[in-house]
């Protein structure tokens, strides 16, 4: 079934396109026939039920596993034989449903390691341009401060990741794909876990990521929450886009 | 003097290692059961190089790091994509590998006998020949390592080491390849711990094999884990700990049939000690899990 969201919108507006996507497991269908494609700087939120593909389709977009047939398409370029690095270096970020941090690093060092392309990552510029590793290290830190005052945890920069709430390590982990430069952010149920004013500071990122461009699929079970933020919505049912719903968010 | 200028030689070389060690199992979290084998390889390439070409002691030092550095691309290259007790196995076939070549090539490394004879290092024209001149010798090794292991924890690298061992799925979701920090930290470990080898040969002017067991790549696990992982402090501490502690109980008053046994004995119980209440060992960032 194919739903292309805002049909009237160009390609070039269009982030991510996924066409044709099916996936089994040892026979299992997961996934099938599965085509949409998500406008830029839009929320989308991805509904079903338990075991009905969301999560494999996430895993499918970043790369983690590969469809049996489809195409994804990201910016245009199709991603297909792409790894999961070289998806989150093009810009699709993931943050899982229990949050991805390194826990014992301190939120600043956490936010600092995701940003992208630091010339520290890499042994030989040790060599060939250390003076550059250390300015750079200096300007991630200040952008670093800016996304954790974005975020909502300004206060604790120097605290360690492991101890911070559930609530707090998820807007960590999305924090760090803001990092990392990352234009599509796949959230695997942001609002899982975490108390009403949580959800409530979480929604209030997630819109003010869109209004600086960023686009957001979401899979969600708290519809209400959700859809207040969305401005789509899609439902899978069985490994297939059964209803899609345009909101006025 | 002599006896505690031995021990202070011993403590150089051990620190050494510790550190070379706490970089992988501390800070990456990569368990390696090899580090015997690095250390192994070290002493007998600068072993064979100063006793067969007779080169000079710097020279020999330098290729035995890079021959290592070579040496350990096998392990990078099975065990790079294994994790937790999966990379400690792969490590651990290198360490018996390894082993078995000192042992039974017998044409280069005279296998169980061991090559004897090597010279005290010579630099610059000078010969360090007695305990003195070795321990300062050793002191300035141990001093430059322990320097560039501080500098290294300093770098944004360090929090990439740091990074593969809390969650790989993370780095590679921020588009790092954890393969690629796991390779560099094996690497930097392997090529320290072969100048703790060249200190080891050229200190005793001995070698064989025995030398470079798995319990020697387990005591010095031990050490890091004792001192405390991801602590350059911890790992000081920790080596310190297993070379003075067994030498601390020779001044205990125990009777000579049993003296060995026990002190084997008290050393274990102050281990487990250690283990159950102090999981974070003296000064780590990790709990030993």
């Amino acid at each position: 079934m194919v739903f292309s969201v805002n049909t009237n919108l160009s390609k070039v507006e269009m982030i991510l396109e996924m066409r044709h996507i099916s996936k089994s497991f040892n026979g299992l269908k997961v996934l099938e026939d599965v085509s949409f494609s998500l406008q830029l700087g839009t929320i989308t939120s991805l509904f079903g039920e338990n075991g009905s593909g969301k999560t494999t389709l996430f895993h499918i977009i970043s790369g983690f596993i590969k469809a049996n047939s489809g195409e994804v398409l990201f910016k245009g370029v199709n991603l297909n034989g792409n790894s999961s690095v070289e998806i989150a270096r093009l810009g699709v970020g993931r943050v899982w449903q229990t949050p991805r941090i390194c826990k014992n690093l301190s939120v600043l060092d956490n936010l600092v390691l995701a940003s992208k392309s630091h010339p520290g990552e890499s042994a030989i510029n040790y060599f060939i341009r250390p003076r550059l590793i250390w300015q750079e290290e200096k300007k991630r830190k200040a952008i670093a401060a800016g996304i954790s005052e974005d975020i909502g945890l300004a206060g604790k920069l120097q605290k360690t990741a492991g101890s911070l709430s559930f609530g707090q390590q998820k807007l960590l982990s999305t924090g760090m794909l803001l990092m990392n430069d990352c234009e599509l952010l796949l959230m695997d149920e942001p609002f899982a876990g975490v108390n009403a004013l949580m959800i409530d500071h979480i929604s209030e990122v997630m819109l003010g990521l869109k209004k600086q461009g960023k686009t957001i699929c979401m899979i969600e079970h708290n519809r209400t929450k959700a859809k207040a933020i969305s401005d789509i919505t899609l439902t899978l049912v069985k490994g297939v886009i059964e209803h899609k719903e345009k909101l006025s968010a | 003097m002599n006896y505690l200028l031995h021990i202070i030689i011993i403590c150089e070389i051990y620190l050494i290692l510790a550190l070379a060690m706490n970089l992988l199992g501390g800070y990456s979290g990569l368990l390696s059961l090899t580090q015997a084998a690095f250390y192994g390889i070290g002493a007998y390439i600068t072993a064979l190089l100063l006793t067969k070409v007779g080169v000079s002691f710097p020279l020999a030092l330098s290729v035995a790091v890079f021959f290592n550095l070579i040496a350990c691309i096998p392990v990078i290259w099975f065990s790079i994509r294994l994790r937790d007790l999966f990379f400690a196995l792969s490590t651990l076939a290198w360490q018996i590998v390894v082993f078995s070549l000192l042992y039974n090539w017998i044409s280069v490394t005279n296998g169980p006998f061991g090559i004897s004879g090597i010279p005290k290092p010579e630099m610059f024209g000078f010969r360090f020949g007695s305990l003195g001149e070795f321990a300062l010798l050793g002191g300035v090794i141990t001093g430059i390592t322990l320097i560039f292991f501080i500098g290294l924890h300093r770098t944004p690298l360090s929090r990439l080491f740091q990074g593969v061992r809390d969650d790989q799925l993370a780095m590679m979701t921020f588009g790092k390849k954890p393969s690629y920090y796991k390779a560099l930290a094996i690497l930097i470990s392997s090529g320290v711990s072969a100048v703790a080898g060249a200190l080891f040969a050229t200190y005793f002017s001995y070698i064989d094999p025995t030398s470079f067991t798995l319990n020697e790549s387990i005591l010095i696990i031990s050490m890091v884990l004792i001192g405390g992982l991801g602590s350059v402090k911890g790992s000081v501490a920790g080596a310190l700990f297993y070379v003075l502690l067994p030498e601390a109980l020779r001044f205990v008053n125990i009777p000579d049939a049993v003296a060995a046994n026990l002190r084997m004995m008290i050393y274990a119980l102050i281990l487990i000690l250690l283990v159950m209440y102090r999981p974070h060992g003296f000064f780590g960032k990790y709990k030993f899990e």
